[in-house]
């Protein structure tokens, strides 16, 4: 009985913490998603949400988002997967190129859009590959195809980290495992779909949890590029809650928030409640 | 039971906590100050309990007061001037600064060193030249035609030496010089240290140093330039003792630029932090608030600083003010201003209520600052409580809409000043018969024309644009029509007019839409036609600026037309930019010319807990606001003509010149007779030239005003084109050519809708 109140005792800080800033806000959040945001704070149940979630440019703004993350979030996994595995094995020089794909992560987006306007510019580097390879010159910084250098920017600068957790996870399934499947005639796929990916799972997943959250994320790249109101092939999430702080709608930035947490939430439940993931859990 | 008293005792709190807000309302006493913006106090000096004052305002009077009076008395004259030539057996006493020298006060001449003894031993004014000329020959420059003296000198008496700092003007880029000087023998010495902003006296012999290098302002962000430096200084062995950096809490970002003014008592320095007035402990390094200024982070940068019996004084070419420092009700806060700039009209209320402390916040935001806005909105701690925004640059009638501001219709102090109003004005802050807000300034501009140089091209009234469409095919047709026979005539005020013109159409389309109550669209018969007539110009014809690599913007006053020409500001402009006129056109013919009025409105926080203070504030500032430039345009009943600041005293001065050399001619000798017919004739033009300057707002003007400028005023709202800089770019990309007109017209309608529907 002493130890369980010491233990809550030595918990406390930490609760008191966790209950200030995280559970009262998330919970004050949710009701002030529930008032008609003048400074009466009235109470209008979950008019704003219907109102919100009926607006045509929410809708698109979370298609944009939910389009963006689709791309980015399995292209950030399928990629630094296979640039782990490559750099799985110690080879001469592996350090310096994990740390060469961490770079772009630690650099501010803003710092390094100069560069990729000026290599998607109309007149830029990758519109001369283009036209070396027979084709017309393409807008890239203007319309739908804004998307193309945006979603290759993501990944640039986020491929690194998920790498680099990819890599650990790699560096530490035992190599005894390779060495008597190889024994026992098993080639590199089977290799990697037989022992990797088993042994990496909750790793796996936790890479592709990030991803897709880093990708639900994606805003400043496009913001930077389009402002507050770009091209509507690139609105995101981010860029009506911005506008509508911007605006004063305070209530509607929230209801929004919660809106997109509870799309998300539900996704990485339905992820998770997969057998594979579950029993992956318990290795 | 012990339950019980639990309960009683939270609920206590609970209420203690409620009431808290509304108990932290301060009580008089808070801060005490005076000000008064027409005095140049030249320099100050503290002798006991006494301040002493050098006006060069008033000619150079030498008056004393304490900090308990608002008395002042007049002591005596000088001459403030350092450059002044005196003859022999001259009494001229020319004294530019003043120091306090054991308990005796005493003056300075920088011209030539002259050190006097300004006062004796009963306190009356009784000059003596002391023997001492001290050495001044670094601290002036001398130029081509005249010499250049350090100026806002700072000087203080320290263990026999004279300690100073000034500003250098003689520079390409002015710079600060400090040194000390020896009330003995006159030496001077330079101080070695760089960047050197101000000093102050400390103990032990010691000074202190408060050093910022401004020039890291032009060469790193505003962000990035540091914070100033405190510096202890021993003099006598050339080392610096400690450094404590002043960090700066303004909320203008600007590292130390805006930590001026120190001084020293008992321990404590005080120095001057953006809007407040900081007091630091030397002994534990703890900084706290003081006072509140009452005034712009800027306003204390041409300031100096004396400490005088627990008020904080600064002095210069603004006046002076006294704020009482570490007052018991510090920490209830202070009225905050949103917006002001340093008004005259705020600077009256402070003057006037030194028992409410004022304090201002996002000085010059009043178009822009909006993260700031939105956030102090919804914050408890950082309470704005009057606002002055730009109805055309920021959300005010989201701000109405969203109930934070006070519903002003229950003050008659509020409601009755503005019952005179024109009503365009009054009832843009009007929602369902309730008054929201007052409008405080305007500025407003239209198209002008110089009809003088229209007559010289021939042409006559009849022939002026009718409309804008009109207009733009005069200027696509002059390189045909005018450009060979008159090609010094410079169309438009800007060479490069281009950006101006299509600003200017743009801004009109907007206000046209707006007035006919339609959803402004640009895919439009009526846009597309302005397009037209715009695309018709063959802009190259125009620019000199094409000529050479870069683009110049080159101003010229006597343009033929004028795409920003003022209206509603009544200024005498001694004969620049006489020549034009505006020239009000309506876009096509069956609308109306419309003017955009570009307006400044004050509301007051409704959730402000100083409200009583703020309608004050608001009726103080209304009553204030500038003859010239908003009563005049603002309320029709303002119709008497505004002499010019100067005329009276002028007159006065050149009127009695003028009878002098009248006398004179009457026992002037033969041979010099003509030169005194030509002083008297000179004479007579500078006061015909007075008189046809005479006024700011000629009778004439006025009414011309009321007749053809005011019934087309028009308000300009905010809208999408007030700060997005995404269309900003859209425009940009048209207007030098990477996207045509139909790809504009799709992306500004494309984002219109983007921002309607995120309104829904």
């Amino acid at each position: 009985m002493f130890r369980k109140k010491t233990v809550w005792l030595y918990l406390l800080p930490g609760l008191i913490g966790l209950l200030a800033f995280y559970l009262v806000p998330f919970v004050w959040g949710i009701w002030f998603s529930l008032t008609d945001g003048t400074i009466n704070n009235a109470y209008v149940g979950f008019d704003n949400y219907l109102r919100v979630w009926q607006n045509g440019i929410f809708q698109q703004g979370l298609r944009n988002t939910l389009e963006l993350s689709l791309l980015c979030a399995p292209a950030i996994f399928v990629i630094s997967f296979v640039l782990a595995s490559m750099l799985r094995k110690r080879i001469a020089g592996d350090g310096f190129f994990r740390n060469a794909l961490l770079m772009p992560y630690l650099m501010p987006s803003s710092a390094m859009l100069i560069i990729w306007l000026l290599m998607f510019d109309y007149g830029g580097v990758i519109n001369r590959l283009v036209v070396m390879l027979g084709y017309e010159r393409v807008f890239w910084l203007e319309g739908s195809a804004l998307r193309v250098p945006i979603v290759l920017l993501y990944i640039w600068k986020n491929l690194g980290f998920s790498v680099v957790i990819f890599t650990a996870a790699l560096q530490a399934v035992p190599e005894s495992l390779y060495e008597y499947a190889s024994l026992e005639g098993a080639g590199y796929f089977r290799r990697e779909f037989s022992i990797t990916l088993p042994q990496i799972l909750p790793t796996a997943f936790l890479v592709l949890v990030l991803a897709t959250v880093n990708a639900f994320k994606i805003f400043k790249e496009v913001y930077f590029i389009g402002g507050a109101y770009p091209d509507p092939s690139i609105y995101t999430l981010q860029h009506y809650m911005n506008n509508k702080f911007a605006k004063l709608d305070y209530q509607d930035v929230t209801t929004a928030a919660y809106s997109f947490a509870v799309i998300v939430i539900a996704l990485f439940l339905m992820m998770y409640s997969t057998k594979a993931v579950r029993q992956g859990d318990t290795v | 039971m012990k339950k019980r008293l639990l309960s009683i005792a939270l609920s206590l709190m609970l209420i203690l906590l409620t009431l808290s807000p509304a108990m932290a309302i301060p009580v008089s006493g808070v801060v005490a100050w005076e000000a008064d913006d027409n005095r140049y106090i030249e320099s100050a000096a503290v002798v006991g309990s006494q301040l002493y004052l050098l006006d060069s305002s008033k000619n150079g009077k030498i008056t004393v007061r304490t900090m308990q009076s608002n008395e002042e008395t007049l002591l005596g004259e000088v001459t403030t001037y350092a450059g002044v030539i005196q003859s022999e057996g001259d009494e001229m006493v020319v004294v530019n600064s003043l120091f306090e020298n054991n308990g005796m006060l005493y003056g300075f001449n920088i011209g030539d060193g002259t050190v006097y003894e300004l006062v004796n031993a009963q306190g009356e004014y009784a000059p003596v030249m002391q023997d001492v000329k001290l050495d001044v020959s670094t601290m002036s420059k001398v130029q081509e035609d005249y010499t250049e003296y350090l100026q806002q000198l700072d000087i203080f008496q320290s263990d026999g030496w004279l300690y100073y700092t000034g500003m250098d003007y003689s520079q390409a880029m002015q710079q600060q010089a400090a040194g000390r000087l020896n009330l003995t023998t006159g030496e001077h010495k330079a101080f070695e240290i760089e960047a050197i902003r101000d000093i102050a006296p400390y103990e032990d012999g010691k000074i202190l140093m408060l050093i910022y290098d401004e020039s890291q302002m032009y060469t790193t962000s505003a962000s990035n330039s540091g914070f100033a430096q405190l510096v202890v200084f021993d003099p006598q062995s050339g080392e610096i003792v400690s450094t404590t950096e002043l960090q700066s809490d303004g909320e203008m970002d600007m590292g130390g630029y805006y930590t001026t003014g120190i001084c020293y008592t008992d321990g404590q320095v005080y120095f001057r932090d953006s809007t407040r007035i900081k007091g630091l402990d030397m002994a534990t390094g703890e900084v706290r608030l003081s006072a509140y200024t009452g005034d712009t982070p800027y306003g204390g940068m041409n300031m100096n600083a004396l400490y005088a019996d627990g008020y904080y004084i600064s002095y210069g070419y603004d006046g002076i003010t006294m704020r009482k420092l570490d007052s018991e009700n510090i920490g209830d806060g202070a009225l905050m201003i949103y917006g002001e700039y340093g008004n005259e009209a705020h600077k009256i209320f402070t003057r006037n209520n030194p028992d409410i402390a004022v304090d201002i916040a996002g000085s010059g935001g009043r178009s822009s600052d909006l993260e700031m806005l939105t956030q102090a909105m919804v914050s408890e701690n950082q309470m704005l409580d009057v606002l002055e925004l730009s109805m055309s640059f920021m959300p005010v009638d989201r701000l109405i809409e969203k109930g934070y501001c006070l519903d002003l219709t229950g003050y008659p102090e509020i409601t009755s000043r503005i019952e005179s109003m024109y009503p365009m004005f009054r009832d843009v802050l009007l929602v369902d018969g309730k008054l929201y807000g007052v409008p405080i300034d305007m500025y407003s501009n239209t198209y002008g024309v110089s009809r003088k140089l229209w007559e010289e091209l021939g042409l006559t009234e009849d022939d002026l644009p009718t409309t804008v469409i009109e207009l733009l095919d005069f200027v696509a047709n002059w390189a045909y029509d005018y450009a060979d026979e008159f090609p010094d005539v410079q169309l438009f005020e800007y060479d490069d007019f281009k950006n101006m013109l299509f600003s200017a159409i743009l801004k009109h389309y907007v206000l046209y839409k707006d007035s006919r109550g339609e959803a402004l669209r640009f895919d439009t018969p009526e846009f597309r036609q302005l397009m037209e007539a715009f695309e018709q110009i063959d802009f190259s014809e125009f620019s000199k600026g094409s000529e050479v690599e870069e683009t110049i913007y080159y101003f010229a006053q006597d343009s033929l037309f004028a795409t920003n020409f003022s209206v509603g500001e009544f200024y005498n402009n001694y004969g620049t930019m006489e020549e034009l006129s505006p020239m009000l056109l309506p876009l096509f013919g069956d609308d109306e010319p419309l003017i955009a009025a570009q307006l400044t409105v004050m509301t007051i926080n409704a959730k402000s807990k100083r409200v009583d203070q703020a309608i004050a504030y608001m009726a103080s500032y209304l009553d204030h606001l500038n003859e010239q430039t908003v009563n005049i345009t603002f309320f029709p009943d303002h119709n008497e003509p505004i002499e010019t600041e100067y005329y009276q005293s002028n007159m006065e001065v050149l009127t009695e010149a003028l009878e002098n050399a009248r006398e004179r001619l009457e026992t002037v000798s033969e041979e010099n007779r003509a030169f005194v017919e030509d002083d008297i004739k000179m004479w007579e033009n500078y006061l015909a030239e007075e008189e046809t300057n005479r006024y700011n707002a000629t009778a004439e003007e006025l009414a011309e005003y009321r007749a053809d400028i005011a019934p087309y005023l028009y308000v300009q709202r905010e809208s999408p084109f007030s700060s997005s800089a995404e269309v900003s770019q859209l425009v940009q990309k048209y207007l030098i050519g990477t996207i045509k007109l139909d790809q504009l017209v799709k992306e500004l309608d494309s984002r219109l809708q983007m921002m309607e529907l995120e309104a829904q």
